[in-house]
């Protein structure tokens, strides 16, 4: 049986391995542009789920991303003693010659200063009478246990404490002004503060020195917890598929296909694209225009950069429409600095006790002004993403392996992101609120010209440059200023053509 | 007209002339193939068209060796996708049914069998005989492999093999006592 089976297998075996079905011309027509556009469309749902993954983790990257960072400035810490009508024995003055050495300590700390420090000292005095409370905005914790470390030092412990005792602990501001020298110190306090604390002189704690002095500026930063409300969901869904829709790819079959069904072909472009971004202000008032020159000052160049995926609707001709997904993101360093300081009014008994020729101490009486000067920058990148969705009619002209090209087209956008800091009036700024940099759904308007090379029937390479205007004001903040953008971009990409 | 291993090489570049040329040059045999399955003429030209989506797939990757090796690789290609394309359709329902007892069947074969009617009565067997006497007489799948490409278990598929095979033998019965 076993051997009849084998050689009626073989049989069989031999009859199947030459039967053949002829099919017509038309039939394998047929049947090739069918396997063709099954193909295309199996390819054209990888990219377009390769692409749409490489945008999702972008924008699944970029939403974990810290919207800014927070750059905290160089700050320097001097203090500068004022006197009025320094005694003629300054040099024995025991208080001077502390504050004398403290000068001449090279160590940036409140216990030092630089030499050069020396020449802008003045020494004040206010006489015992005009002593009354001196305001001391800052408390001055670690200032006075210094000066109490080394009082002890120079008098010992009893000395210190009789100083304390025999001193007021406060000085009017009237007995201050009547002195003489209080406009002076009012003109850099009144100067000084506005530059560095106008924004928290106003019913606000201003801190304390050692906070200052770590340069923990943490609560006088606007932070940026919340820029623009929380980013919306991305989603690749209607737009995108109702742009795809056109494909019109259902299933094939054979009987159905013929070859007026395959006129045209196909391609996905993918390409990247570096910008150069110009932006135009136009001030309506005063105070916009003191804002387009703040942008100026404190804002550095633009980058921007776009990459996406486009693939052609069928059309006659040379002519393509072309539709898909890009990604941008702009950036611009906000680098806005203020400089300021902090301010201390001390009762400083070293500075009204000097040791005369006795050896005994003298009342002197005066104040010690105690200014910290700060610096405080913040440094942010200034960030708006996009995804949107071109459309492009494109004109494309071949010649042998050159392709040249022009496309015309808008963009629209599904979402938007913006984070960073934007100018307000009075030299001041503010975090991105919901609204500024409102760009709704309307993008831009572009050209582009494209310079392609066929690298195989399949592959080609291209070169682009094009200019995009994007629409309306960019700085939709209800300000006296308005920011048009327009972009000059070079990019390349390679189409896959099916 | 380029040979095989040429012609693959140049469907390997990605050349869509050459597909096309492979196309015209085995489909044909393919659609012989598909036939062995699918009797309607339509049903196997849309098999054939998934089958080559495969195929086409397939040889980036494949390493020729001999004319006998691309084909046969193809032909179980062609052969999956068409019982694919039956499940796909319903057309026949796999039962399990109860193993018959083989008969004794004539000791050996005839020496000459009408071979262009072989195929033509071996498309008369039942659907599901006829698949898994295809796919493992003539496309050379082991029973296992049967029950993995069809979902009929092997003990099924021997049943069917064997039904098959009683029948094609009882045809060649009577055709060689026609001929005696």
């Amino acid at each position: 049986m076993d051997n009849y089976n084998n050689g009626m297998d073989r049989a069989f075996r031999e009859v199947a391995s030459n039967y053949q079905v002829p099919l017509s011309r038309e039939e394998k027509g047929a049947i090739w542009m069918a396997i063709r556009k099954r193909s295309k469309r199996l390819v054209f749902w990888a990219w377009i789920g390769a692409g749409g993954a490489v945008l999702l983790l972008g924008a699944f990257l970029l939403y974990q991303m810290p919207p800014d960072s927070f750059t905290k400035g160089g700050m320097s810490v001097e203090v500068v003693t004022k006197t009025t009508d320094a005694p003629h024995n300054l040099q024995s003055v025991q208080g001077l010659e502390y504050t004398r050495n403290q000068y001449g300590d090279e160590d940036v700390t409140l216990s030092g200063r630089h030499d050069d420090a020396v020449d802008d000292i003045t020494a004040y005095y206010i006489t015992a009478e005009d002593r009354g409370t001196l305001e001391s905005p800052v408390e001055a914790d670690l200032m006075e246990a210094e000066y109490e470390r080394e009082i002890e030092s120079a008098y010992g412990a009893v000395s210190t404490t009789e100083v304390h005792e025999e001193t007021p602990s406060e000085i009017t501001e009237k007995a201050i002004q009547e002195s003489g020298w209080i406009d002076e110190l009012q003109l850099l306090s009144d100067e000084w503060s506005e530059l560095a604390f106008g924004t928290l002189m106003e019913g606000e704690e201003t801190g304390t020195l050692p906070a200052i002095l770590e340069g923990d500026f943490s609560d006088r930063i606007p932070h940026s917890d919340i820029i623009y409300g929380k980013p919306t969901p991305l989603k690749l869904s209607d737009p995108v598929l109702l742009a795809l829709k056109e494909f019109n790819w259902e299933e094939f079959s054979t009987s159905q296909i013929g070859d007026e069904n395959i006129a045209g072909s196909g391609f996905i472009d993918l390409y990247f694209n570096a910008d150069i971004v110009r932006n135009r202000f136009r001030a309506t008032s005063a105070t916009g225009q003191r804002l387009k020159d703040g942008y100026r000052d404190y804002t550095g160049p633009w980058f921007s950069f776009s990459t996406g995926a486009m693939t052609n609707l069928k059309t006659p001709g040379n002519f393509s429409l072309l539709a898909g997904l890009e990604y941008q993101r702009i950036t611009r360093e906000f680098d806005f600095r203020r400089q300021g300081a902090e301010f201390n009014m001390k009762y400083s008994p070293e500075a009204y006790y000097f040791i005369d020729d006795s050896g005994e101490l003298v009342w002197v009486d005066g104040a010690v002004l105690a200014a910290v000067r700060t610096e405080q920058r913040l440094r942010a990148p200034n960030v708006h993403e996009f995804v949107r969705i071109p459309v492009l009619v494109e004109y494309m002209k071949e010649h042998d392996n050159l392709k040249l090209g022009l496309s015309l087209g808008i963009a629209v956008n599904i979402f938007e992101n913006h984070s960073g800091y934007i100018l307000v009036d009075g030299d001041q700024f503010r975090s991105f609120e919901s609204g500024d940099y409102d760009r709704r759904w309307f993008s831009d308007v572009r050209v582009n010209f494209l310079a392609g090379y066929k690298l195989t029937d399949q592959w080609s390479f291209y070169a682009r440059a094009g200019y995009h205007h994007h629409a309306g004001d960019w700085l939709s903040t209800g300000q006296d200023i308005e920011m048009s953008v327009t972009l000059l971009n070079l990019g390349m990409g390679v189409r896959r053509s099916f | 007209m380029a040979d095989w291993k040429e012609l693959l090489q140049e469907i390997k570049n990605g050349q869509e002339k050459a597909q096309r040329e492979f196309f015209d040059r085995t489909s044909d045999k393919m659609m012989g193939v598909a036939m062995r399955y699918i009797k309607e003429r339509s049903g196997a030209k849309d098999c054939l068209q998934e089958a080559y989506i495969r195929i086409f797939r397939g040889l980036k990757k494949f390493d020729y060796r001999s004319d006998e090796q691309l084909f046969g690789w193809m032909n179980k290609i062609v052969s999956r996708e068409a019982v694919r394309f039956i499940q796909r359709h319903k057309r026949y329902y796999l039962t399990d049914e109860d193993l018959t007892r083989s008969s004794n069947g004539p000791g050996r074969l005839p020496d000459k069998l009408f071979k262009d009617d072989l195929l033509k009565h071996l498309a008369e067997l039942p659907e599901s005989h006829q698949i898994v006497f295809n796919l493992y007489v003539i496309e050379g799948y082991s029973h296992r492999e049967i029950e993995e490409i069809t979902g009929i278990n092997s003990a099924t598929a021997r049943s069917y093999l064997f039904r098959a095979r009683k029948k094609l033998q009882e045809w060649i019965n009577r055709k060689v006592n026609v001929k005696k």
